[in-house]
């Protein structure tokens, strides 16, 4: 059906930015009227984004569970099931339960040795760089908002 | 509720009225856009022997602090060598404004800051508010009447009550478990440095917006809300590492401020709280999502807060273990 709603979404963006914010006054009104912008512009396509971007995250950090369980040897944590619930709700629990296992991993490694200050169990499992490069893809999943307002990005 | 400035200013002068037992008109409200744990309201009357004053509303949780330990504080400080505001009311009745609130007389200067766009201004203020740090981590606490307020009995004591507050917030207010974050509270655990200098009076939150300037002189240190007694190398590493950046880069910023402390600044005990500051903000960022989607406040800005502030400190947090760990 049209129009879609990513270009409800676009139309209403314009109004804002072209119309609305600059009648308004104060300057926390201001400030609101472009935070709104921003989600307006981050809502665009989210909803075809979200579930797939959930899908490979969760397959990272299963891949993440499987190295760190794998140098906990007799230590490992349980790997939680598979979602039950097919779609962006048990795609959510996954990733909250993925999220807790790796924790526990990390928790089960320090209880393994002696560790100095200069000294981490994520390098020790060597899931360091997996997890950085989990949390930038979630950065870069929630542009943009943020603190700075990159300008608008008409369509 | 949210801000409607004509509704605001009916509440203010409502609560006023109650509160001085007079009827009292509010002829101006300005609402400072700075500031993102409460509602910060500027605020004149039609009396002319009541100053101008300030009313900070908290905002659900926002941040994750109330206003009673921070208005106490006030109480203990005013009159002090530590300059702060003069706290007339502290309200926990939500009838007002919808929240918990505190009211103080605004002191007369500046809170804003303009100069950072001129460097050589900022630079004579940014010695200024140094000079007035190391002066604020000088006097004991008992020198500035704060033994009501429970002084902890070492560094080591303080750290890990901060560490407990920190980490119950970030379990209070998060969604899932972010396991970089995990990582660095059970870090920060091990590694509590050995007490070596009496506790302190921490500002927590030292910043450019967070003290108000006159012809040159600091008239009051405000937004005490993150404020603690513990390791006055908490607010050195979160000024230079954090909010010290809108002056300039970390390293000149320590020069200055090893010019004032009468402690060593340096080596692990610093990287320990530049870590330490990057896990607080974050877990002070993840508090602002769960106000927003609860309906508790719903300002946009919360939304930004919690999702690319929670996850730019997230990171920065494991980037700096990294650090300590290479």
């Amino acid at each position: 059906m049209r129009p879609t709603s990513d270009e409800l979404i676009v139309g209403i963006r314009n109004v804002l930015e072209d119309v609305l914010i600059p009648e308004l006054q104060s300057d926390w009104a201001q400030a609101m009227g472009t935070q709104m912008a921003l989600m307006l512009q981050h809502l665009e396509g989210r909803a075809d984004r979200e579930p797939d971007f959930l899908a490979g995250e969760n397959a990272k950090l299963e891949g993440v569970l499987a190295k760190a369980n794998a140098a906990l040897g007799d230590d490992a944590v349980a790997a939680p099931a598979p979602p039950a619930e097919a779609g962006l709700e048990g795609l959510r629990e996954h990733n909250e339960a993925l999220r807790q296992a790796i924790t526990d991993a990390i928790h089960a490694a320090y209880e393994q040795g002696e560790y100095g200050f200069h000294d981490l169990p994520a390098d020790r499992l060597g899931i360091t760089e997996d997890l950085m490069e989990i949390a930038t893809r979630q950065a870069e999943f929630w542009q943009p908002i943020g603190f700075t307002y990159p300008g608008r990005q008409r369509r | 509720m949210p801000y409607q400035p004509e509704v605001r200013k009916d509440d203010a002068a409502a609560f006023l009225s109650d509160a001085l037992g007079k009827p009292v008109q509010v002829v101006e409200l300005k609402r400072l856009a700075s500031g993102q744990s409460r509602e910060t309201l500027v605020v004149k009357t039609d009396q002319p022997d009541e100053a101008e004053l300030v009313f900070r509303i908290e905002q659900g949780g926002v941040l994750g602090t109330s206003s009673e330990p921070e208005f106490k504080l006030l109480q203990a400080l005013h009159g002090g060598p530590v300059p702060v505001p003069k706290p007339r009311w502290l309200v926990e009745d939500p009838q007002w404004f919808g929240y918990p609130f505190m009211v103080t007389e605004r002191v007369e200067g500046d809170g804003s800051f303009g100069y950072l766009a001129e460097p050589e201004k900022a630079q004579t203020i940014l010695r200024t508010y140094i000079k007035s740090i190391g002066e604020m981590h000088r006097y004991s606490c008992e020198e500035l009447g704060l033994h009501e307020l429970g002084i902890p009995k070492d560094t080591r004591q303080s750290t890990l009550e901060q560490l407990d507050l920190w980490t119950d917030r970030y379990e209070r207010y998060r969604y899932v478990r972010e396991p970089l974050l995990e990582e660095a509270i059970a870090w920060l655990r091990r590694n509590i440095p050995e007490p070596k200098r009496p506790v302190r009076l921490n500002h927590g939150d030292l910043s450019a917006g967070n003290f108000i300037l006159h012809e040159g002189k600091i008239m009051a240190h405000v937004d005490w809300e993150w404020s603690n007694l513990g390791d006055p190398m908490e607010d050195v590493a979160f000024f230079a590492y954090i909010k010290g950046r809108m002056f300039g880069p970390p390293e000149p910023i320590l020069d200055l401020l090893r010019e004032v402390e009468e402690f060593e600044i340096g080596g692990d005990e610093l990287l320990y709280w530049e870590i330490f500051n990057y896990f607080k903000a974050a877990c002070a960022n993840i508090a602002t999502l769960k106000v927003f989607n609860e309906g508790r406040n719903y300002g946009l800005n919360m939304v930004a807060i919690g999702t690319g502030g929670f996850l730019g400190f997230t990171r920065r947090t494991a980037e700096a273990l990294r650090t300590a760990s290479g």
